[in-house]
């Protein structure tokens, strides 16, 4: 994968106005630029770094929108178009879930009217904004936590992601998949089976079916599947040994986990939330937790910058295998 | 006397093809426009059952259809493939007018060809299904009035070029 110029395939997308602005953006802010935003009538936007920048025609950020460039629909229409390969009905799908993933992994979420039949989203017309998230793939995040989720037996223990939003969760379980799938030659640790059930097609960002981001050789992924038909379906047919999904919580969700367990499947799955308190008290999670499915729950935070390891407890018993100690620096 | 023969002959010839030009670009048209009306069928059939991008599907559906027709699809398609970042129905118009001339397409033809451009890709699998429908059901309106008018004019220009040949030997003798 080459995602060091992620940034140069990503502009492809953008209709020519945007594409030469952010073109002008600081090569250092190009680095850690995370999300493009284009809002109907408002000046471009551009995040990243933790905080959000105007910017001017000559491409320098500013906090005030004075020079700015301002959106008009055809540069929305425009970077839809590109951004669908100028063919919205192939991408109809997941338009009724608000977003496309293009080349590269890159998602672009949209907002617009939104047309409601049966009280299902029919269809979404009048595009009045855009969100183009930059995706990074940070391969090697994984290899801190694996002394936890892997045992002396050399076998891979259930684990549970925890983290609040954009704290590097799926960055994690992506790269948990790749070096499972791929096996650790140093611990003597042979690759595993991995199916993928990729709801939300963030984990293996697949465009037109093939994943963007590497996830190791010994992987299968359901793209945009539910989570509990998908884990059924993968069992059946592609007989893994470990299956990882992400964002669980429905009720449906438990009933194929404990399909999965009685399988003797492995399982690595996230859930959005900030403590073992917090989890406990989710409905669906919380049981599966308090039964001890998870034999390990890593706990993320941006303490010390995204994906900062804030704890790792042994769920079998829940107590703590690993604290962040540096517990005093606060997030701003 | 040999070459007063041979030169009415060349008259003749000449005039005949002429007629037979003519008389041509009627049954050309209606060819094309029965090639389209297929052409658009599978436009329909790639949209409702691949889904496929319409780069691809253009490129698809050109290598399948009449010279012509391929023709402004693929070019449409490599244009679409550079992704300059105009929009659809800028590119789609200026591939149709550059590709459409020296066919038999009259304005008319051109005319539905543009508005095909106007909504092509930009709605969901319903709405371009319905949009290719109305294309086909004027292309089939054309394809009526085309056939009439080949049966009216093809042998006409035919005979009319043989004859206007006929008529100047006549006359130069």
């Amino acid at each position: 994968m080459k995602k060091e110029n992620n940034l140069t395939s990503l502009e492809l997308y953008l209709c020519p106005n945007v594409r030469s602005i952010i073109k002008k953006l600081p090569n250092n802010f190009k680095l850690v630029l995370e999300e493009i935003r284009l809002r109907i009538n408002k000046p471009l936007m551009v995040f990243g770094g933790g905080k959000d920048y105007f910017i001017d025609l000559d491409g320098k950020l500013s906090l005030t929108s004075v020079n700015s460039y301002y959106i008009n629909k055809d540069n929305i229409e425009k970077t839809l178009q590109l951004a669908s390969n100028y063919s919205i009905y192939s991408v109809e799908e997941e338009l009724k879930n608000g977003y496309i993933t293009i080349q590269g992994g890159h998602r672009i979420g949209v907002v617009g009217k939104v047309l409601i039949e049966n009280r299902k989203v029919r269809a979404l017309k009048n595009f009045s904004g855009l969100n183009i998230r930059i995706s990074r793939e940070k391969i090697g995040v994984g290899s801190s936590v694996l002394p936890y989720i892997i045992n002396s037996k050399c076998e891979f223990l259930n684990t549970l992601i925890v983290s609040p939003p954009q704290c590097g969760k799926t960055t994690l379980l992506r790269d948990i998949i790749r070096i499972l799938s791929n096996g650790i030659p140093s611990m003597n640790f042979r690759g595993l089976k991995v199916g993928v059930v990729d709801e939300r097609s963030e984990i293996g960002a697949c465009f037109q079916g093939i994943p963007q981001n590497d996830l190791g050789p010994r992987t299968d992924i359901l793209d945009s599947c539910t989570k509990a038909e998908g884990i059924i379906m993968l069992i059946r047919s592609m007989s893994p040994q470990v299956i990882a999904t992400d964002e669980i919580g429905r009720q449906e969700d438990s009933a194929s986990i404990e399909e999965a367990m009685m399988a003797g499947v492995k399982l690595v799955t996230t859930v959005h939330g900030k403590s073992l308190e917090d989890i406990l008290s989710k409905r669906n999670v919380g049981q599966l937790v308090k039964d001890g499915i998870f034999e390990r729950i890593i706990f993320l935070s941006n303490n010390n910058g995204v994906g900062t390891i804030q704890s790792v407890i042994d769920g079998t018993n829940l107590s703590y295998l690993y604290k962040l100690k540096n517990h005093n620096r606060l997030a701003i | 006397m040999s070459i007063k023969l041979i030169l009415s002959i060349a008259i003749i010839c000449c005039s005949s093809l002429l007629g037979f030009i003519l008389s041509n670009t009627y049954i050309e048209r209606t060819k094309l426009i029965k090639g389209l009306l297929s052409t658009l069928q599978m436009l329909e059939t790639e949209i409702v059952y691949g889904a496929t991008p319409i780069p691809i599907l253009l490129k698809k559906v050109g290598n399948k259809s009449k010279k012509e027709i391929g023709d402004i699809f693929l070019y449409t398609s490599n244009l679409l493939n550079e992704k300059q970042g105009e929009n659809f129905e800028k590119i789609w118009n200026d591939s149709v007018s550059k590709k459409v001339e020296g066919t038999a397409f009259n304005n008319d033809d051109v005319e539905i060809l543009l508005s095909l451009g106007k909504n092509l890709g930009i709605s969901n699998c319903e709405d371009q299904v319905k949009h290719i429908k109305l294309i086909r059901e004027e292309f089939k309106r054309q394809y009526e009035i085309s056939i009439i008018e080949q049966n009216k004019n093809a042998k006409l220009y035919k005979n009319l070029g043989f004859l206007l040949g006929l008529a100047i030997v006549i006359i130069l003798y």
